[in-house]
């Protein structure tokens, strides 16, 4: 069941091998947005045997993907009653009817990013509905759940240049609070669709946008 | 935006008839509407369009700006053959928010990131916008 605030929701799932040393899951997701759309995304996330050199290779690259595929453990986890620690803390997850294997800091990592990012769209979709029907830049911004949001810094800034496509209303500000600057040229304040290039051009450049 | 959230932030709406005429559209605001453009978002502060260097965002601010555009200040927002009127809504003297008369009983608004409505003078009030304070019209023509 599709709940419209989820972050990601599992459309489907199927394992298949590149080659014999590079298993993948070839993954499509469903992500609601905040204007009641959904995005569908396909992507083939390498898995790596735990006891393999590679594991953490998976880490840095694909932290997006690693959400997805988080989420899908822990779904499938609850639902199978499959294990999700064992002793020596290293192995915390096991995915579906596969020999794969997850490492700890490599879930540890994946949970941290999720909080937050569960956090923030908690925080967004309060803020959005209750301050939506504003055009005063100051009673859109001074919202606790916009505060809080700003407060999250630097660490919650991938995901608001992630937000901007599909949700581009308002971010700005938070945005310029966190950075402490301003790419916006004078020339393009208040065009919405030029705002949004200028800021994801500075997020490129800073490394946040991949 | 559904006729709930509207009558439910709005709730003067249903004491007279409103109609959403719009999509909702994130690309300018009631400032941006009332000036008849709908490229941009207006607002006195900066990362916002504004017709010259913005000073503060008090109710003057507007004022000036608008009287730039051929509009005078003017006691009420009755309807008066031959001119368009606007009227500027306060929350505690802070502009929450601008709206255009279209004919004697139809005043047209965007709200916020939503859509554009029609709507009559009274039908915003409250604690969301305030009141209708200050009113402003000019020539059709111009």
């Amino acid at each position: 069941m599709l709940s419209q605030y989820n972050d990601i929701a599992l459309l489907s799932l199927q394992q298949r091998h590149i080659n014999r040393n590079r298993p993948c899951f070839s993954i499509t997701v469903l992500q609601p947005q905040y204007n009641h759309k959904t995005v569908e995304t396909h992507y083939s996330l390498p898995l790596y045997n735990c006891n393999s050199d590679t594991s953490e290779r998976i880490n840095l690259e694909y932290d997006w993907k690693c959400n997805v595929l988080s989420y899908f453990v822990s779904t499938v986890s609850s639902f199978k009653q499959y294990p999700t620690t064992d002793s020596n803390n290293t192995l915390l997850s096991q995915s579906m009817n596969t020999d794969y294997w997850l490492t700890g800091s490599l879930l540890q990592h994946i949970h941290n990013s999720i909080a937050l990012r569960q956090r923030f769209a908690e925080l967004a979709i309060r803020w959005i509905s209750e301050t939506a029907h504003h055009s005063s830049p100051l009673r859109r911004t001074c919202h606790p759940a916009y505060r809080e949001i700003v407060t999250m810094g630097m660490s919650i800034l991938p995901i608001i240049f992630n937000t901007l496509d599909h949700n581009p209303t308002h971010w700005f500000i938070a945005l310029a609070e966190i950075t402490g600057v301003n790419p916006i040229p004078k020339e393009s304040a208040g065009n919405v669709a030029k705002m949004i290039e200028a800021w994801k051009e500075y997020g490129r450049q800073q490394g946040y946008i991949k | 935006m559904t006729i709930d959230l509207l009558q439910q932030l709005f709730p003067k709406l249903k004491e007279k008839k409103y109609s959403i005429t719009s999509s909702d559209d994130v690309c300018y605001n009631c400032i941006a509407w009332v000036a008849h453009d709908t490229s941009q978002q207006w607002w006195p502060r900066s990362g916002y369009y504004w017709p010259r260097e913005p000073i503060y965002e008090s109710v003057n601010e507007f004022i000036e700006v608008f009287g730039r555009m051929g509009y005078k200040e003017c006691n009420d927002g009755n309807y008066e053959e031959g001119y368009e009127k606007i009227a500027i809504y306060v929350l505690d003297n802070v502009v929450t928010h601008m709206a255009r008369q279209l004919d004697r009983d139809t005043w047209t608004s965007k709200i916020g990131d939503y859509e554009d409505i029609l709507h009559n003078l009274n039908g915003l009030d409250g604690s969301e916008y305030g009141i209708e304070k200050y009113f402003m019209k000019r020539n059709n023509d111009t």
